[in-house]
């Protein structure tokens, strides 16, 4: 896709707004644009997995649909990787590696964890041994906790707190991976709603100040517009006219959801305008609907093939 | 004593709303209370007034309440220097160790230190005497638990006897070959530079570790009293059960005590039955576009069937939560924002409990 054309992206937004599920949505999509995907976790986490049915999320990549694999980093796993690829050690060391000092070693110092499981993905996606696997596309769902608002300051603090050695250098190639548009885009995951928009636009811009406006933004869970015409008026007023409890709770309905309905328009309209602030290119605005059961994902993965994928992120 | 509200639950449920809100509802009863946000969201951050000052409490106008209401807003860096401070055996380490780069990484990024953060400023504001009730966000988090456990395990990490072995393997006696290995295995993966300065910031920090150990038992004696009563925040449109029996399994094996669970965004049952309704829709005025109404009244059908299979849903959630946890659940509507986030909040404190 030229759209999709890079080879890393990366998944954000405030919590609960349907990361996770748009992760493995956009996987699935990316797979069936025939291209070779995997949806990458971060510390153990298996929201991703457990939408894709998979029960058990591992570090080795697992087959999830055709096309599409599944994985999650810990950072005592990219530790071992770190070890064996910079230092040339052997495989043998892993048992340190997996000992439990070493545990409380990569707990106490701050940031190691983020360090180390960043950098495997850099060496997923940019330098692969030969041997090792490799995808056209990852998707990474970035989770709102622990890390800065963009993934990229964390790089840059990482590499402002090693100052020399291995974690520096990593760090170092960490932030120019993560701040080249042609290989990583952002993609902003928010609701159709004023606060969620007014947080997806401060993400927007923090991503345009550090690396790039977002590649796309994904508004989730939009409801059925209430028709904004005469003939809906009419209605409402025809309930309205009527004194039945019936028919004056169908106007209270109405009248609900002409309000929510208005509300999602606002801000829709809000998130356009804000995002021609944020950049003068077009920024990729898709809207995905609230599905009624959020395990059958394929409506919002035909709408993500028609938007992103064909032609391309 | 200060009652203690604590509010737990998952990234984006609603939980720093809900405690504002509860503090709304106390400030009601003529308590004089004060709540710790997290991350507000901006107009609520603008409604309390938290944005400017972050750590200090700032008074939050409400009409028609006979007690108070104040807001902070949980400024970690600050409050970690606030323990450095508090704990550091000289001034002269003290700012040391504010000034050393690992240091200022703790509280941005050692995973487990915006809990323990929380901690520490909740422990402060409930001991100032100033409040009747403290009601405190949790930070984001995955787990609902990570509350009640990290403050512990990062406080037990910041102590470099646990990592005194990596930092010095020859000098004593006693290590190991596999410490040994282990030793020279973390100087090669973090190079000499970066061992050394951890070594120095390890053992600055360690000099902290009475205090934050004697802090932690306070902490976890309030945390664990009658006065302190824990809250679950879930959200309607994904209440993770799981995760809720777990958070509850886990209250009940620290013997903490739990109060109830606020399930957001509930969708309330419709007063009169969806058929009922339908039976009354309205016959097409003349002059009306044929078209038009047709689809207003689809419109119509699908949301009166959606309404009503939410409320069927939410209403079977509050029940096995209820049944689940032996503890009431507080189901909130979704309120209109429109008209300012403090008219949201009284609204919402209407559904609140005060404990
Ligand atoms: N388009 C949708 N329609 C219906 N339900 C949805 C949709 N998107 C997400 N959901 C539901 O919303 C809930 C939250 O989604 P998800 O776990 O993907 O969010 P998240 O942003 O990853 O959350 P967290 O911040 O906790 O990681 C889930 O129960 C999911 O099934
Ligand atoms: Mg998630």
């Amino acid at each position: 896709m030229s759209r999709l054309h890079r080879k890393l992206l990366v998944v954000t937004g405030k919590g609960g707004v349907g990361r996770s599920t748009l992760c493995a949505a956009l996987g699935l999509a990316a797979a069936r644009a025939g291209k070779r995907a995997i949806c990458v976790e971060l510390s153990g986490q298996h929201a991703v997995a457990k939408t894709l049915g998979l029960p058990h999320a591992t570090y080795e990549p697992q087959r999830v649909a055709p096309g599409l694999d599944h994985r999650t980093f810990t950072a005592a796993d990219c530790l071992a990787d770190f070890a064996q690829r910079k230092l040339h050690l052997p495989a043998v060391s892993n048992w340190l590696i997996t000992s439990k000092p070493m545990a409380t070693f990569l707990d106490a110092v701050p940031g190691l964890h983020d360090l180390l499981q960043l950098g495997k993905l850099e060496n997923m996606i940019a330098e692969p041994l030969p041997g090792e696997p490799t995808w056209d596309l990852t998707i990474l769902d970035a989770h709102a906790t622990g890390h800065g608002l963009t993934l990229l300051a964390a790089a840059r603090a990482m590499r402002e707190t090693a100052r020399v050695g291995p974690f520096y250098e990593l760090a170092g190639i960490i932030e120019r991976f993560l701040s080249d548009p042609e290989v990583t885009g952002f993609v902003v995951v928010t609701l159709p709603e004023a606060l969620p928009v007014h947080e997806a636009l401060e993400l927007s811009n923090a991503l345009a100040v550090d690396h790039a406006a977002p590649a796309a933004v994904l508004v989730n869970r939009c409801a059925r517009e209430w028709p904004d015409d005469a003939a809906a008026d009419a209605l409402r007023d025809a309930l309205a006219a009527r004194p039945e409890p019936a028919a004056q709770a169908l106007a209270a309905l109405a009248d609900e959801e002409s309000t929510r309905s208005g509300h999602q328009r606002d801000a829709r309209e809000v998130l356009r305008l804000g995002l021609e602030k944020v950049t003068p290119l077009r920024v990729h605005t898709v809207e995905l609907p609230d599905l009624t059961d959020p395990t059958k994902l394929d409506p919002i993965v035909d709408i993500l093939v028609k938007t992103l994928m064909v032609g391309g992120v | 004593m200060t009652t203690l509200v604590v509010c737990c639950g998952l990234g984006g449920v609603g939980k720093t709303t809900t405690a504002a809100a509860l503090g709304v509802a106390y400030a009601r009863a003529g308590k004089r209370v004060v709540v710790m946000t997290i991350d507000p969201a901006r107009r609520l951050a603008d409604a309390l007034g938290t944005e400017a000052i972050g750590n200090l409490p700032v008074r939050v106008t409400l009409p028609d309440v006979s007690g108070t209401l104040d807001a902070l807003m949980l400024d970690r860096d600050a409050t970690w220097a606030e323990v450095i401070r508090r704990h550091a055996p000289s001034a002269e380490l003290a700012d040391r160790l504010i000034a050393n780069p690992w240091s200022r990484a703790v509280s941005s990024r050692l995973s487990g230190a915006h809990e323990l953060m929380a901690t520490e400023k909740l422990h402060a504001l409930a001991t100032d005497g100033r409040w009747d009730v403290v009601v405190v966000d949790t930070p984001p988090s995955f787990h609902a638990l990570d509350f009640l456990h990290a403050p512990d395990r990062v406080r037990r990490l910041l102590d470099r006897r646990l990592l005194g072995a990596l930092f010095e393997p020859a000098s004593k006696g006693l290590v190991g070959i596999a410490t040994r290995g282990l030793a020279s295995l973390v100087r090669r993966v973090a190079g000499e530079a970066v061992m050394d300065d951890l070594s120095e910031f390890f053992g600055m920090v360690s000099a902290l570790s009475t205090g934050l150990r004697e802090r932690g038992a306070a902490v976890a004696t309030l945390l664990h009293s009658r006065e302190c009563h824990y809250i679950l925040v879930a959200s309607a449109a994904a209440p993770r059960e799981e995760e809720v029996s777990e958070f509850l399994a886990a209250l009940r094996e620290d013997g903490r005590s739990f109060s109830g669970s606020v399930l957001t965004r509930a969708t309330a049952p419709l007063r009169v039955p969806v058929n009922a309704m339908l039976a009354e829709l309205p016959t097409r005025p003349k002059g009306v576009d044929a078209a038009g109404w047709a689809h207003a009244l689809s419109a119509l059908v699908e949301a009166a069937a959606t309404h009503e299979r939410r409320a069927a849903r939410d209403a079977a959630t509050a029940t096995r939560m209820a049944r689940m946890s032996g503890a009431p659940v507080w189901p909130v509507p979704e309120v209109d924002t429109e008209a300012g986030a403090i008219t949201a909040l009284g609204l919402i404190a209407a559904s609140l409990p005060t404990l």
